[in-house]
């Protein structure tokens, strides 16, 4: 078993939105609505010359303790044995309350419109067959593989660090355990798997 | 150089690319995933590897299909981990590269103009290959060689450099045009290139940031962060591993963000800058002084003439060449003379172990004249260029640029990076030659934290240096063959040369140059395929040699002059003037440069193509070679662009002469390739592959001949074909075993590092003394009025700077990208819009989000824009995103999104290579 | 931190919350009336009637608003989720409902004779279990009306929601929006007891508006307390017109003013139907803007 995260080094990022992209295309993510998994923000914070761009790349926390599967009435959203936390397509029935609930905007509804869309766009090999709301996966059919997921094997510095936070010999152990980690809003009680480097 | 176990290791996708991990994987295998995604129904996953073209860094890519309903389709880009270049990273634009291929907008088959339309409205006829060669021959038989001309974007130039070569040759054509020279690469390479040698078009470089300890950025942004990706997977490990990172623009662009400390520097200043850097590090002796004297041109002595010139002492050959050099050694205390082309200073001519001393003692005499060393040269001249005397011009603190100076000078290794996109300011040259100079003066060339040249670089400055050391001279060595500056005099040759061609015309835009010249105008030392002098010639209005030299027909491959060239007007009018008879455009989608096109030949996109040959690994350090695979079968009736060379020039019944061409430029076997071409037609299949064996082939030799090991074309072609290159050296090996400058020299003049420029020298001696030109070190300040002096702003002017965007290319159709769409409109404002301060913004009463009209001030032009008010600029400054503005309707997304950055600019060239001058005026802002 | 709009719920949802409050507490007042007092059975039944009109139209609103409407019955998995609760609330309410509402019919002599189509035995069951099933469905009400806060408040993020004020609200201003609906529906009636009974519900919604105007004098003096989403949703709402006009002035005060009236200068004799219906009318799209505000001024609080 294990307890997967991430940890995003904000020193390195540089906004280029590598990750966005290499999501989009893993995971049929519905870009023609401006709907991706992950998203990177860039906010400014003070007055020339002394400014500060923040390059802050967000996705789903994978929260230990988890607002969105206690809202979600029908047992889609649920947790898998390594803490990864997963939608059911096929159970979902859309009803937002997990949106409502998650506080990192790490949700988004698979409409519809967008299933027709992926099908004509991916032909028989749309991945998603039925309206739902969908989040990101960490990519667990790429962890099956044996594969990074496609953010993270993708990013140009270095910025996403994935991999089991209980194994001492990982990488994103050694990060998230530096001391120099936080996570988002740890106030929420969330506990997100997600940690973060200042930069 | 140590090799770093990376963390692509841990992750190579097992079996997918043949991958072993040294560590133990951090997943337990046993363990059954529940998976969201559905099951693979379908056909398996076939990952092959290829290369990006969606910008000129050439990253390795592996690409993902798999079959639906008996249809391959591609569905996912990645980064190939094999690759020491990119390291299986991509960014945003090469991830996206699928959509490009499934673009709706695409050219998909042959399009002729109807006839009575006119050029610049999208009026076109579907054609058959075959009319539409018919025309293309049929116009080209009608004009002179010489009155066409060929146009390339970087995707010509990189990839089929081997085919327009002997193409232009076999055919006589003596004019490329080639688009990321005058606004890219020439004024952003030659500068460094003039003390280091390098200069083969493109970039040899490769800043060793991740080892690095001070970090030095100037006119940086897409470069490295913004996003290259070869660079910003160094620079994040520079990061990570505690550079200091300092970055000079007066915005705050995605790399400037993650500096240490960015300095808002005023636009066109830099030059100050390093001026000022230079000369606290010689002043506080934060030199390599070892480095220094062994392997640059520093020691060497020099005198001053009365007229001002600093010339070096030493025996000319009658075409003045240098026979040898001058060093004062500390040893004898004599000058003693030193070889004239090698890379250390520490043998005489005769072998005699010497110590060169850098600064020569008083009353120094040689030949009567009163000597003194290169070095000392450069301290007497960088007295003036103070910190204070920098402060004032690039409104950085006195302070702050010593402190600069000298972290950088205690900092080992510290590194400035040597920046890629010049074409700015017309001293650019001098300001990137500052650049190297600080490199040099540090010892940071060739060294670990330092500037690395390329892999395949140094297997040709070994070749070279081989044979100047068997005295055989390399003039058989086809142009493309010789490093750096021995490529730039070998195309100089070319197209300079009215000898080289047997009509006796050189190219247009040296004939212009020469014309010029002789009546005594403004003219340009090396318009190397630049468009000088093309309007005229267009027109009917330039004579070379009291002949008339028109250019009737263009050749575009790969090219968007439309857009991509400044002004825009001016490509509009050389396009659709009467006098061109052709205009023919080799592109994958209808760019707005294809709207002024007479026949349009649509090309495979890359995924669809193999490439013809094996091409270096881009700057990578380690010795390698990669090639494009086709990844799916052309969705439409498109084509290879060499099998369209071929049979243009097949039709005008020089195909035999043209491959033997590309035999010698490719350093492939003629036989073969004439067999396998023949073999092609035969069965009448697409030549591209022949040329893809037979280079295949030629590797396999080539292999033999740099390890030892000779391998058959299958060989190659296998572990090509499963990890997308041919490793035969890596970087640590090449780094020792061909050191430059430590084991072999530079390919400049004299082998060394020049601090002291000769070829400046050669233009000062041409042109006279001028700052721009001056060997030693000259300030040349940028100019952005036609005022003699440079008047203050007013309360609507600003300097104008403008820049890329990390998820388009250029001017590039990759702006119709859905994806790249997508990602780009949460950030609409900052990506498209232009950037002023937003309290500056305030006093002009102008808000965010308003469409505001620039005006150049010094030649007119305009563009609309949209407004983006941010406190991440300096009030005096505007900037705009370079890569939109796209008019043709047919880009159905990019269509009408930004501002056209070439209907700002104006028509300015520099003097020394004809590069755009694309920064030197200001604008006024102000509400439609 | 930013402050984001949730654009996730809109009117529709605004709608289910409304009419759940409203459905649930009209069941419960009319209910609690009905075992206590004495009242026009007549009117009783619209009463119970509408109420469950209201629910089964708020549940449409809901169902319309899902992707996979079909599956709804998956709802039933997550104890922890409170729309689980809601939907066994709500099961819970239309089966007491209609257990309570079915003798009730036996009112109106033109249904009599579908009544009798009722097994007999069935219908003794029914009139036997008629008290129980008014308390489990007034109970089932009233916990829906409070549900429909608790279902919003589950947003950590959303700070003006994420607190114990939010039901305590909704539940009162849902049973406010009862009250009105009752009074006014009890306005047609020509029943003698009606007066009476118009006097309770009036007083019973001029005490339900002053504890309302309390709640939210607390839950805004906590929403501007810190400088989070809470606060940042109150300055929201303070400068929406509609909010301050449709439901604190003419949803809130004028119906108070309108009530109080009537509870202490007139007598029932010279009371003003016309007025009462007003007020009432008032009260409801008040209760409707409220929740609709509360929505629209839903601010995730994200962290960059
Ligand atoms: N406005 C503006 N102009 C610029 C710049 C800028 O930022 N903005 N940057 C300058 C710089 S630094 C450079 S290097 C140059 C680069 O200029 P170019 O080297 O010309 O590069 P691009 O603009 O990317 O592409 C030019 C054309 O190539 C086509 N193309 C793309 N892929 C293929 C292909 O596979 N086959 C064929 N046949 N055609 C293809 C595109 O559709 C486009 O029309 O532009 C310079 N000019
Ligand atoms: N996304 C993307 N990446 C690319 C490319 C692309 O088209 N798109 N093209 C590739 C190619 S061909 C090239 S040439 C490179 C170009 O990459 P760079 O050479 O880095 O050029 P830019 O990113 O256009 O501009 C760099 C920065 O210079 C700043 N600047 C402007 N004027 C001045 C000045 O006077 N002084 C200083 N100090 N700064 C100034 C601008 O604000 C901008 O942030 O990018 C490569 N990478
Ligand atoms: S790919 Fe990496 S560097 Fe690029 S935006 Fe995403 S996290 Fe940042
Ligand atoms: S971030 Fe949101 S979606 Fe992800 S686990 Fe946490 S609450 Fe759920
Ligand atoms: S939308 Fe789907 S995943 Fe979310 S709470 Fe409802 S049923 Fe669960
Ligand atoms: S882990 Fe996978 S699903 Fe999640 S953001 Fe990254 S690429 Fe997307
Ligand atoms: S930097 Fe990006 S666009 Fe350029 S070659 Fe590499 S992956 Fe392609
Ligand atoms: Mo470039």
């Amino acid at each position: 078993m294990a307890r997967y995260g991430m940890v995003i080094d904000m020193r390195t990022c540089v906004g280029c939105q590598a990750c966005m992209v290499s999501c989009s295309a893993e995971n049929q993510t519905p870009f023609w609505s401006d709907k991706f998994r992950t998203h990177v923000e860039d906010k400014e914070r003070g007055i020339f010359p002394d400014v500060h761009r923040v390059l802050l790349p967000r996705l789903c926390m994978h929260c230990e303790n988890t607002p969105c599967l206690s809202a979600c009435p029908t047992g889609a959203t649920y947790k898998t044995e390594d803490g990864v936390v997963l939608v059911n397509n096929d159970r979902c029935i859309g009803c937002y309350a997990c949106c409502i609930a998650c506080p990192y905007d790490a949700r988004y509804p698979y409409e519809s419109d967008d299933v027709e869309h992926a099908e004509k766009l991916y032909g028989g090999l749309a991945t998603h067959k039925v309206p739902h709301v969908d989040k990101c996966s960490f990519c667990d059919h790429r962890i099956a593989q044996h594969r990074e997921p496609a953010c993270v094997s993708t990013c140009p510095t270095h910025t996403r660090i994935f991999g089991d936070l209980d194994d001492p010999a990982s990488e994103v152990h050694k990060f998230a355990t530096s001391g120099k980690a936080t996570a988002l809003n740890a106030g929420l009680g969330t506990a997100p798997k997600v940690f973060y480097i200042p930069s | 150089m140590e090799k770093k176990i990376t963390r692509r290791q841990f992750f190579k996708v097992a079996g997918v690319l043949g991958g072993i991990s040294l560590l133990r994987p951090i997943w337990s295998s046993e363990k059954e995933a529940q998976s969201t995604q559905q099951a693979a129904v379908n056909g398996a996953v076939l990952w092959i590897p290829s290369i990006c073209n969606f910008c000129s860094s050439f990253c390795n890519i592996v690409v993902a299909t798999q079959e639906s309903n008996g249809v391959k389709r591609l569905i996912k880009i990645e980064g190939n981990p094999e690759s020491p270049l990119n390291r299986g990273k991509i960014c945003a634009r090469g991830q996206a590269g699928l959509h490009q291929t499934y673009d709706p907008d695409r050219l998909k088959q042959p399009l002729i103009r109807v006839k009575g339309s006119k050029r610049g409205e999208w009026n076109f006829r579907a054609a058959t290959w075959d009319e539409a060669y018919a025309y293309i021959v049929e116009k080209l038989m009608k004009v002179q060689p010489w009155e066409i001309a060929m146009v390339g974007g970087w995707t010509a130039c990189v990839s089929y450099m081997h085919f327009s070569l002997p193409f232009i040759r076999t055919l006589q054509i003596p004019n490329i045009i080639a688009s990321p020279l005058q606004h890219c690469v020439t004024a952003g390479h030659l500068g460094t290139d003039l003390v280091t040698g390098n200069f083969n078009v493109h970039d040899e470089i490769l800043a060793d940031f991740e080892h690095a300890r001070y970090i030095l950025f100037s006119l940086n942004n897409a470069s490295v962060a913004a996003i290259s990706t070869a660079r910003a997977v160094r620079f994040g490990e520079a990061k990570k591993n505690g550079a200091k990172v300092v970055c000079l623009d007066p915005r705050m662009g995605e790399l400037a963000s993650k500096a240490d400390e960015w300095l808002p520097i005023q636009p066109g200043t830099d030059q100050a800058f390093f001026l000022a850097m230079i000369h606290t590090l010689l002043r506080e002796k934060l030199y390599d002084e070892t480095f220094v004297a062994k392997h640059t041109n520093a020691p060497f002595l020099a005198w001053r003439d009365d007229k001002g010139p600093v010339h070096l002492a030493g025996d000319k050959s009658t075409n003045g060449k240098p026979l040898s050099c001058l060093v004062y050694d500390q040893i004898s205390r004599n000058n003693v003379a030193v070889p004239a082309y090698t890379n250390t200073n520490e043998f005489s001519q005769t072998r005699e172990r010497l110590l060169p001393a850098l600064n020569a003692p008083a009353g120094l005499v040689w030949n009567g004249h009163s000597v003194k060393t290169v070095f000392d040269f450069f301290i007497e001249e960088s007295a003036p260029f103070t910190p204070e005397w920098a402060g004032a011009i690039t409104k950085i603190s006195a302070e702050t640029i010593r402190r600069i100076a000298i972290e950088f000078g205690q900092a080992r290794p510290a590194l400035v990076d040597p920046g890629w996109m010049g074409a700015r300011y017309h001293h650019l040259i001098g300001q990137r030659r500052m650049q190297a100079i600080i490199q040099t003066l540090v010892g940071g060339i060739d060294k670990p934290g330092g500037w690395l040249m390329s892999g395949e670089y140094h297997h040709k400055a070994e070749q070279l240096w081989e044979h100047a050391r068997n005295g055989t001279t390399p003039e058989n060595m086809p142009p493309v063959e010789l490093p750096g500056m021995g490529f730039a005099s070998a195309l100089l040759d070319l197209f300079g040369n009215p000898a080289a061609w047997e009509h006796g015309k050189p190219a247009f835009s040296f004939a212009w140059a020469m014309e010029q010249q002789k009546h005594g105008k403004p003219s340009v030392f090396i318009p190397a395929m630049a468009d000088v002098g093309l309007l005229e010639a267009v027109k009917g209005e330039l004579n070379f040699n009291d002949e008339p030299y028109h250019i009737k027909a263009f050749l575009m491959n790969a090219a968007n002059p439309i857009r991509h060239y400044f002004p825009a007007k001016r490509w509009e009018e050389i396009l659709s003037h009467k006098n061109v008879e052709l205009v023919v455009a080799i592109d994958v989608l209808p760019s707005d440069t294809t709207l002024f096109a007479d026949v349009i030949l649509p090309n495979h996109t890359y995924l669809e193509r193999n490439e013809p040959l094996l091409y270096p690994l881009g700057p990578s350090t380690d010795l390698g070679y990669t090639t494009r695979l086709r990844a799916i079968e052309p969705l439409y009736n498109t084509r290879d662009t060499s099998d369209m060379l071929c049979e243009i020039i097949d039709r005008m019944g020089r195909l035999e002469p043209f491959l033997d061409g590309v035999a010698e430029y490719a350093g492939l076997d003629k036989v073969m390739l004439l067999e396998e071409i023949q073999a092609a037609k035969r069965a009448g299949k697409p030549l591209n592959e022949a040329f893809l064996k037979t280079a295949y082939a030629a590797m396999g030799a080539f292999a033999g001949r740099v390890t030892g090991n000779e391998m058959s074309g299958n060989e190659v072609e296998e572990v090509v074909r499963k990890k997308g290159m041919l490793m035969l050296k890596d970087a640590a090996s090449v780094l020792k075993d061909s050191n430059m400058p430590g084991k072999i020299p530079v390919p400049t003049t004299s082998g060394r590092l020049e601090l002291y420029s000769p070829i400046l020298a050669s233009f000062t001696e041409a042109a006279g003394v001028q700052p721009i030109f001056n060997p030693v070190l000259g300030y040349v300040p940028r100019v952005v009025s036609d005022k003699a002096e440079q008047p203050a702003l007013n309360a609507n002017e600003f300097y104008f700077t403008y820049g890329k965007v990390p998820v388009v290319s250029h001017a590039s159709t990759n702006s119709n990208n859905p994806v790249l769409a997508a990602v780009t409109r949460p950030k609409l404002d900052s990506f498209m819009g232009l950037w002023m301060n937003r309290r500056k913004a305030a006093v002009l009463g102008l808000t965010n989000g308003q469409r505001v009209m620039v005006k150049n001030l010094r030649y007119g032009g305009a563009v609309e824009a949209t407004l983006f008010t941010t406190e991440m600029i300096r009030p005096d400054t505007v900037f705009l995103p370079s890569a939109y503005g796209t008019h043709h309707n047919r880009l159905h997304i990019a269509s009408g999104k930004g501002s056209a950055l070439n209907e700002l600019m104006p028509y300015s060239i520099e003097p020394i290579a004809a590069s755009f001058m694309s920064q030197e005026f200001t604008v006024s802002v102000s509400p439609v | 931190m930013t402050f984001v709009h949730q654009d996730v719920w809109h009117w529709q949802i605004a709608a289910y919350l409304f009419l759940g409050g409203l459905g649930g507490s009209t069941f419960a007042i009319s209910a609690i009336l009905h075992l206590f007092e004495e009242c026009d059975k007549k009117t009783l039944s619209i009463a119970v009637l509408s109420s469950l009109g209201f629910l089964a139209l708020g549940t449409i609103f809901l169902l319309a608003d899902m992707l996979q409407p079909m599956k709804a019955m998956y709802a039933l998995t997550n104890p922890n989720s409170w729309i689980f609760w809601g939907v066994i609330f709500i099961n819970f309410y239309f089966l007491a409902a209609i257990v309570y509402l079915i003798p009730l019919l036996e009112m109106w002599p033109n249904l009599l004779p579908v009544i009798k189509k009722i097994p007999a035995n069935i219908l003794e069951l029914l009139e036997k279990f008629n008290r129980l099933a008014a308390l489990v469905g007034s109970a089932a009400g009233f916990l829906i009306a409070i549900y429909t806060g608790l279902l919003i408040s589950a947003a950590p993020a959303i700070s003006f929601w994420n607190t114990p004020a939010l039901p305590l609200l909704f539940v009162i201003s849902g049973f406010s929006t009862g009250a009105a609906y009752l009074l006014w529906l009890t306005s047609f009636s020509s029943n003698a007891m009606s007066d009476q009974v118009m006097d309770k519900l009036e007083q019973l919604d001029a005490a339900l508006i002053v504890s309302e105007l309390v709640v939210l004098g607390a839950y805004f003096n906590f929403a501007f307390f810190l400088p989070t989403g809470a606060r940042e949703s109150a300055e929201f709402l303070f400068h929406s017109p509609v909010f301050i006009v449709g439901f604190f002035i003419a949803g809130l005060l004028i119906p108070l003013a309108i009530e109080s009236y009537g509870i202490f200068f007139t007598k029932n004799s010279k009371k003003s139907l016309s007025l009462i219906k007003t007020a009432s009318i008032l009260v409801l799209i008040g209760g409707f803007l409220l929740r609709l505000y509360v929505l629209k001024a839903g601010l995730y609080q994200y962290p960059w």
